[in-house]
């Protein structure tokens, strides 16, 4: 056999092993360790398996995603997911469909200090679920938005699987976090306008709330206070170049903390409890990790991502057409799969196909460009069935809505996912323009 | 994204116990290790720009204390049931089946969390040996591979467990 067929051999096997539940780390390493013998022989493996997890392990830009996790658990604990929502309720509340425009604009705050999806959709949730039932929004839009919303704290900066997709094809963090705030900001505006259209459709689902005057709108806005600074010291510091990632992160988990201290009620329990929050999901992402590094050991060994990057090149396909393929491919798996352990599956075999084709624009602005769009595209996994993450914890939250209210409530803003990666694909300078502008 | 927060039930028997307690004291260690590189590194920036004195090789600090710390992490996640599943295409068979593939699952990384316990003792070895440091601080590189070891082999025998438990499941 080639090392090509063995390397299309491996990812066969990688894929039944991933049907019958063997967790996708394991899954990676048995393949990537079973190849690599095949390839090499056991000698090589045995040498190789006594220091690579530990240069794996030992990357500084890696050091960035358990102190984000860190910050992302003091956040949720910090009582200011109330303060974002009654600010964005104030300037929208008063609107048709507005309280829910507001819980997806507390979702995008409450994103700016937060890398994960789970988290915000969680968090927002508490807050915001009572109050759509208090207007009598229906639970289809409510849920609906919740599980959407989430969706923005991974898009909006800190993020942390764009950490891991940057250091995956050895990008920039701190202009992939530059690359990644208008995309942001569009997501959060699509998500509202869904909002609007779907109430104009179906006015009684979302019932106009208060009308708040101004100062009541500058007394509620500046109870935010802490999120604006926190998310202007962390983000605007990495992107001026002050810091490195990491120290951001490193802030904003002891600002956090320390508001979770002073406003949250953050006691030595609630701190045991969120150091332990971090250490599972942290546990995960280094597991997936070392997965990553023995399989991705055995795909270079084989050359089959090159082989492969130079026969798609050679055939007489657009470089859009093949983008649009692999994204189909992302939104089929994305459905089944944690977007984490999905981008180190395939970024090694993607990524060189991407890199290979003539997009019109240098490498450093492809993978900015390429990866925001994958971004977004893995997440619209946490919102569709049949495994859609964020609507199963939204919908757990919301006892009186069933479950297919709120995958049908997904459905307008899943639509407004579809235009947002359309407007990206057409105009790169969404993307691009601001990490331009700032080096 | 990968995160739970839920608490899988604490095993009565006493080898689960044993097992639980340890890996529980292991993301502790890791843990309050990790607050404080973080609280370093906030110390390193203000002293860089204060007082143009950052804390010496605060980078190298900040990576091998994670090292140290992600390994600390590994058997309390699998305890946890933490490691990430595509759990779609066996929610349909029987749970009987879908317990059978964990312990098999279980068996297989427990087989390779030893492997790799083994092989980072010899690693570890290796550093000592040749007196590897790291850049600016010159800090052996060595004492990062007993905690792998011991860690990985917790994992190793947290994976056991998992199996043997799965498997008496199954045939209960």
């Amino acid at each position: 056999m080639s090392s090509f067929e063995i390397a299309l051999l491996g990812i066969g096997v990688l894929l039944v092993l991933l049907v019958i539940r063997v967790p996708v780390a394991v899954a990676m390493i048995a393949v990537g360790a079973g190849g690599y013998v095949s390839l090499s022989g056991w000698l090589p493996l045995l040498s190789y398996a006594k220091s690579s997890v530990y240069y794996a392990f030992s990357n500084y830009d890696l050091s960035v995603v358990p102190m984000f996790l860190l910050m992302s658990q003091f956040a949720s604990k910090a009582g200011l997911s109330r303060a974002l929502f009654e600010a964005a309720n104030t300037y929208l509340g008063h609107r048709r469909g507005g309280v829910a425009m507001a819980a997806v604009g507390g979702c995008a705050g409450f994103g700016a200090i937060c890398g994960s999806s789970l988290a915000t959709a969680a968090t927002m949730a508490q807050v915001a679920l009572p109050e759509l039932k208090r207007y009598n929004y229906s639970g289809a839009l409510a849920t609906g938005a919740l599980a959407a919303g989430g969706t923005l704290g991974i898009l909006i900066p800190p993020s942390v699987v764009l950490v891991i997709f940057a250091i995956a094809v050895e990008a920039n963090i701190v202009t992939m976090f530059q690359a990644a705030l208008i995309p942001g900001i569009l997501a959060a505006v699509g998500y509202m306008l869904a909002i609007s259209v779907y109430v104009r459709v179906w006015p009684e689902a979302g019932p106009v709330g208060d009308r708040a005057g101004r100062e009541e709108r500058h007394r509620a806005l500046f109870k935010t206070w802490p999120v604006i600074l926190i998310f202007v010291l962390v983000i605007g510091g990495i992107y001026a170049g002050v810091f490195t990632p990491t120290e951001g992160a490193a802030f904003g988990a002891l600002g956090t903390a320390i508001i979770a201290v002073w406003r949250g009620g953050l006691r030595l329990a609630g701190f045991v409890e969120c150091v332990r929050g971090a250490a599972i999901s942290t546990g995960m992402i280094f597991m997936i990790l070392m997965g990553a590094d023995f399989f991705n050991a055995f795909l270079g060994f084989s050359r089959m991502p090159l082989e492969l990057a130079e026969w798609i090149g050679a055939i007489a396909l657009r470089p859009i057409t093949i983008l649009l393929v692999i994204l189909a491919i992302y939104l089929v798996l994305g459905c089944v799969m944690d977007s984490l352990a999905m981008i180190l599956l395939t970024v090694p075999v993607f990524w060189p196909v991407i890199a290979g084709l003539d997009f019109g624009m240098p490498e450093a602005d492809l993978k900015m460009w390429f990866g925001i769009i994958v971004l977004i595209v893995v997440e619209v996994g946490l919102i569709t069935p049949p495994v859609g993450l964020n609507v199963f914890v939204i919908n757990s939250m919301a006892p009186h809505v069933r479950l297919k209210e709120t995958f049908v409530g997904v459905l307008p803003f899943l639509a407004s996912d579809a235009v947002r990666v359309a407007l990206l694909i057409l105009f790169p300078a969404l993307t691009l323009w601001l990490p331009h502008l700032l080096n | 994204m990968a995160e739970s927060n839920t608490e899988t039930a604490r095993p009565a028997d006493p080898v689960g116990r044993a097992l639980h307690f340890c890996a529980y004291a292991l993301i502790l260690v890791g843990g309050f290790l990790m607050a404080a590189l973080t609280v370093m590194s906030v110390i390193s920036v203000l002293g860089r720009y204060l007082f143009s004195a950052p804390v010496p090789g605060d980078f190298e600090l900040v990576t091998m204390g994670t090292a140290i710390s992600v390994f600390l992490f590994l058997p309390y996640c699998h305890l946890q049931r933490g490691n990430v599943v595509v759990d779609l295409f066996l929610s349909w068979a029987p749970r009987r089946v879908q317990v059978f593939f964990d312990g098999a699952s279980g068996l297989l990384l427990a087989a390779i969390a030893g492997v790799l316990s083994w092989r980072m003792a010899f690693g570890g070895f290796d550093m000592y040996r040749y007196s590897e440091v790291s850049y600016i601080l010159a800090l052996p590189i060595w004492p990062v591979f007993p905690v792998a070891v011991v860690a990985l082999a917790l994992l190793a025998a947290s994976c056991l467990y998992t199996a043997v438990r799965d498997f008496r499941d199954m045939l209960r």
